[in-house]
């Protein structure tokens, strides 16, 4: 789908390859030629399968068995020979020509609140610079549209910083409740609804006219997004009740597998970024059960989604990343538990034209070191980056007057592309 | 003379402004000197980046921007009635000192506190929101000196119902334990940064290491929350013991490691008689950056930012790049008893916060950073909330009709469906309501400006209605209601010319309302 709207900065912040896809020629073109980066058509969507708390990766995709580190789980062979995942994630094992794996990606921030924001921006926060995150990034580069471009599900993201609040995620707290608020209450009929918009664009732009700032300015394309929101068929993308009883089955009753089925009919839709939170896995008490019980919502929900997106031919134009805040340690606390460990965390992707069926980093046999071919997050992010399409090395300004690259360094990992 | 002027107006306000104050502290009103320094170092500012302000703000600007940061939130119709046609030179530190002493300044300034405090994730805080704020609105009322304020919050000790200040504690412990206590106290109450170096040394400050942060969390090693055993939150209990040790895990070899308190790269002193946490009470409150801190906070509210920005980011002690301002202000906060009210009247009498926020010769972005305009900002959700009860007069029809302690408990329960659209960041400068799409589809179609604009039995439509025939007086009234200002000409033909066309039907006024009170000029703060 074309979007007419986009901007001559959001072209060029899209580099070379999505302006071919996108329409967009001539002048602009000659300015950002990468033709080298821009081999493949870049996805049209992004979803984001986050694991809030920070997922085990030893009990998860880089299982340890028999080793003093391995834990409780066994550890079951994947449709590629010689990748083995934790028996509790069954039918994602079957799927693993689908999936690359990333084992040694690596980071230093092991307290929440700073590796959230790291995972979401590929910056670890610091003070004055409002870094916009993955999501907003991607839906500001698409311009407006009828839908929100970036939907949280089940969490709530994380906020667009400099880009201002137009691309802020727009939340979904319960994909299982119907949204509320997008219609007027039953006095208001279109009529007098239509009447107010004008009444009140009107005095904005009065308002506008004196007070010629981001922040006001802001605002009219907010409103504007808003009402088409109300207006749009795209809505229908919400309403989970609409999708057969067969379909609902195959993700499961749960969360998150009602917000991963909502990812796939909003990527229908034309949103071209949504994320979905798993929360829990923070297992610092009791660690074995806890994520035995969210493999099964997750393995249910991640091949559901995959078997949909491919099936409807989605596929190859969805990037689907599987992340959270860290790993956790090898070694079991008196708890059962794990601890935080960003030295070492797991990433899994998905479509996108990738190449998958493959592991990308080894760890040692204990899994408490790094073997080799560490991932740091600016690789990761330039990664998804020009896979979306992005221009990585594009500078924002911070408020403050300071430059921001779109990612910071990093080298795209060649194994994926 | 002036004291029965004074008091004439407080009664005439008293009727608009719901509830009595509680019994109000004496009112320091020595504060013309620190207006005076605020201005003079402000203009040597511009002068030296060659900007120049722009012109003082009229009266609609100042009564609705000081309304909002004091109060929390926008001057009734009354009230910008009445203080557009009063004559009297001293209005304005009339008008400071009436907010300042109402029980809105209270309920304003606990959810600000509140919100710097434990944030607004209404999961995460339900505790915090029961005890604490009832503590928090106590101390505001009562006059407590921020000193005190601090060193209660952080040697909370004893049962919740009875002590809510560990409120503040148990919810910065819940998360992430006595490192999560260490890093909020140093963040909220110095400006320090230090929870950037519990994984590894401070990534740009050198000043501060890894031993720096567990050397500052050994204070709180002592530290427990005892649970409330079937008894419900209430009985949750924060003790001392006598014994515990935070160990350090160090970032290369995974070694754990003792670390003897620290603070701020000083070695700690724990007096023979006092607690750990005493200890640092004391420490905290006794450190420069204490006073800096929380004047930084205090003007960073009411110029939409910090002297020195972010405002919970100061670098360290005696930091020689601290401007002039914050150091003075500091000084002049810790001599006068850490009055917080007393602060503020400065702030709000200065003319430097008496700007327009529209003009200003020179580059926009040092205007903006130098403070030369008023700042355009968000409103904070419950500014957003008690300003759409005040215009529409909503809390009054509440009122009427369940008894004020009935629409107490009302007005909270709705703004907690308010606070559902934002998230909880608490490293972030300030929730606010920015206007994105979620938070405009709740403006425009939720029950507030809805069912607020509609309400009959006092609504501030209704008295509109009332108070005159005439359909240009009314559109007056309610921009006054909306905006504190009359409208332009245009805006008033503009207007009429839509009521004209639905033959001045009631929902045509309903309609003209509900525009005026979703426009942005309505939800910002300028």
């Amino acid at each position: 789908m074309i979007d007419d709207t986009l901007s001559r900065r959001s072209v060029l912040r899209l580099g070379a390859a999505s302006a071919l896809a996108y329409g967009i020629g001539g002048a602009l073109l000659s300015r950002r030629a990468r033709a080298a980066e821009a081999k493949k058509l870049p996805a049209k969507a992004c979803i984001l399968l986050y694991m809030e708390g920070g997922p085990s990766q030893l009990d998860t995709w880089d299982p340890k068995p028999g080793q003093v580190t391995g834990g409780t789980f066994k550890a079951i062979e994947s449709a590629v020979s010689g990748i083995r995942v934790s028996e509790h994630l069954p039918l994602l094992a079957a799927r693993m020509k689908q999936l690359a794996v990333l084992r040694t990606v690596t980071s230093k921030e092991g307290n929440h609140q700073r590796a959230r924001h790291l995972m979401h921006c590929g910056y670890p926060p610091q003070g004055g610079a409002a870094h916009p995150s993955l999501g907003s990034l991607v839906a500001e580069s698409r311009g407006t549209r009828e839908l929100p471009g970036y939907v949280a599900i089940g969490g709530p993201g994380e906020d667009a910083g400099l880009l201002g609040a137009a691309w802020a995620p727009f939340p979904v707290r319960d994909p299982g409740q119907p949204l509320k608020f997008l219609q007027p209450p039953d006095e208001v009929d279109e009529q007098r609804f239509r009447a107010r918009a004008d009444l009140r664009s009107m005095l904005d732009r009065n308002y506008a006219k004196t007070h010629p700032l981001p922040i006001v300015t802001g605002q009219l394309a907010v409103e504007q997004q808003a009402t088409a929101m109300m207006h749009s068929k795209g809505v229908d993308a919400f309403h989970l009740e609409k999708e057969p009883q067969k379909a609902r089955d195959a993700y499961g009753d749960t969360a998150f597998g009602r917000g991963c089925l909502m990812a796939r009919r909003l990527v229908e839709a034309g949103v071209p970024f949504i994320e979905v939170t798993q929360r829990g896995w923070d297992t610092h008490k009791d660690n074995f059960n806890t994520v035995k019980n969210l493999s099964g919502d997750l393995d249910r929900g991640m091949s559901a989604l995959l078997d949909d997106l491919s099936s409807r031919g989605l596929l190859d134009s969805t990037l689907v990343v599987w992340m959270g805040d860290f790993g956790r340690t090898p070694a079991i606390n008196h708890d059962a538990g794990r601890d935080h460990f960003p030295q070492i965390s797991n990433v899994v992707l998905a479509g996108a034209g990738l190449h998958t069926g493959q592991v990308i980093g080894n760890t040692d046999e204990e899994g408490r070191e790094i073997h080799d071919r560490p991932v740091m997050v600016p690789d990761l992010f330039r990664t998804i980056a020009v896979t979306m399409g992005l221009d990585p090395d594009f500078v924002h300004e911070s408020v403050q007057g300071r430059p921001i690259k779109v990612v910071d360094g990093g080298t795209v990992i060649r194994e994926l592309v | 003379m002036r004291w029965i002027l004074a008091l004439g107006g407080l009664i005439a306000l008293a009727l608009t402004l719901r509830s009595e104050a509680a019994a109000p502290p004496p009112l320091a009103t020595d504060t013309a000197e620190t207006s005076a320094l605020i201005d003079t170092l402000l203009e040597k500012e511009w002068a030296d980046a060659h900007v120049k302000p722009a012109a003082p703000a009229t009266d609609s600007e100042y009564l609705r921007r000081v309304t909002l940061d004091l109060a929390g939130r926008i001057p009734s119709e009354d009230e910008a009635r009445a203080f557009l046609a009063d004559t009297n030179p001293q209005k304005r530190t009339q008008l400071v000192d009436r907010l300042l002493t109402s029980a809105d300044f209270n309920r304003h300034w606990t959810d600000v506190y509140m919100a710097l405090l434990v944030g607004r994730d209404l999961k995460q805080v339900a505790p915090a929101r029961q005890f604490l704020k009832p503590y928090l609105e106590n101390a505001l009322a009562s006059g407590k000196s921020y000193k005190q304020l601090a060193t209660e919050l952080i040697t909370a000790t004893g049962r919740l119902d009875q002590h809510g200040e560990g409120a503040f504690l148990l919810k910065q412990a819940r998360l992430n334990g006595p490192e999560g206590a260490a890093a909020s106290t140093a963040r909220i109450f110095l400006g320090v940064q230090i929870g950037c170096a519990q994984c590894h040394d401070h990534p740009y400050d050198d000043r501060y290491k890894q031993t720096d942060f567990y050397g500052l969390t050994n204070y709180f090693a002592h530290t427990r929350v005892k649970n409330g055993m079937g008894e419900g939150p209430a009985a949750i209990r924060i003790v001392d013991t006598a014994f515990g040790d935070i160990k350090m895990k160090k970032h290369d070899t995974g070694e754990l490691v003792h670390v003897p308190m620290r603070f701020l790269g000083r070695e700690a002193s724990v007096g023979f008689t006092e607690t750990r946490r005493e200890a640092l009470a004391r420490a905290v409150t006794g450190s420069d950056l204490f006073a800096k801190e929380a004047v930084n906070f205090l003007w960073a509210q009411l110029f939409g930012h910090g002297l020195v920005d972010p405002f919970d980011d100061l670098g360290g002690e005696r930091d020689p790049h601290h401007p002039p301002l914050l150091t003075k202000l500091a000084e002049d906060f810790a001599s006068h008893g850490y009055d917080v009210r007393r602060t503020l009247r400065a702030m709000a009498l200065s003319k430097s916060y008496a700007l327009s926020s529209v003009g200003g010769e020179g580059d926009a972005k040092s205007i903006d950073r130098l403070f030369a305009r008023a700042a355009v900002r968000s409103m904070q959700p419950e500014q957003l909330f008690r300003s759409l009860l005040t215009a529409t007069g909503f809390d009054d029809v509440i009122a009427a009709r369940f008894g004020e302690e009935e629409a107490e408990k009302r007005i909270e329960q709705g703004l907690k469906q308010y606070l559902f659209v934002f998230n909880d960041d608490e490293m972030s400068e300030v929730n606010a309501f920015n206007g994105n799409v979620a938070q405009a589809l709740v403006l425009i179609n939720g029950r507030m400006t809805n069912q607020g604009i509609r309400a009959r039995g006092g609504s501030t439509l209704d008295r509109v209605m009332e108070a005159s025939k005439d359909r240009a007086t009314r559109i007056d009234a309610l921009f006054l209601a909306a905006y504190a200002r009359p409208p332009t000409e245009d805006e008033r033909k503009q207007m009429l010319a839509y009521l004209d066309d639905k033959y001045g039907s009631r929902a045509a006024y309903e309609d003209v309302f509900h525009a005026l009170l979703t426009s942005t000029e309505a939800i910002t703060n300028h």
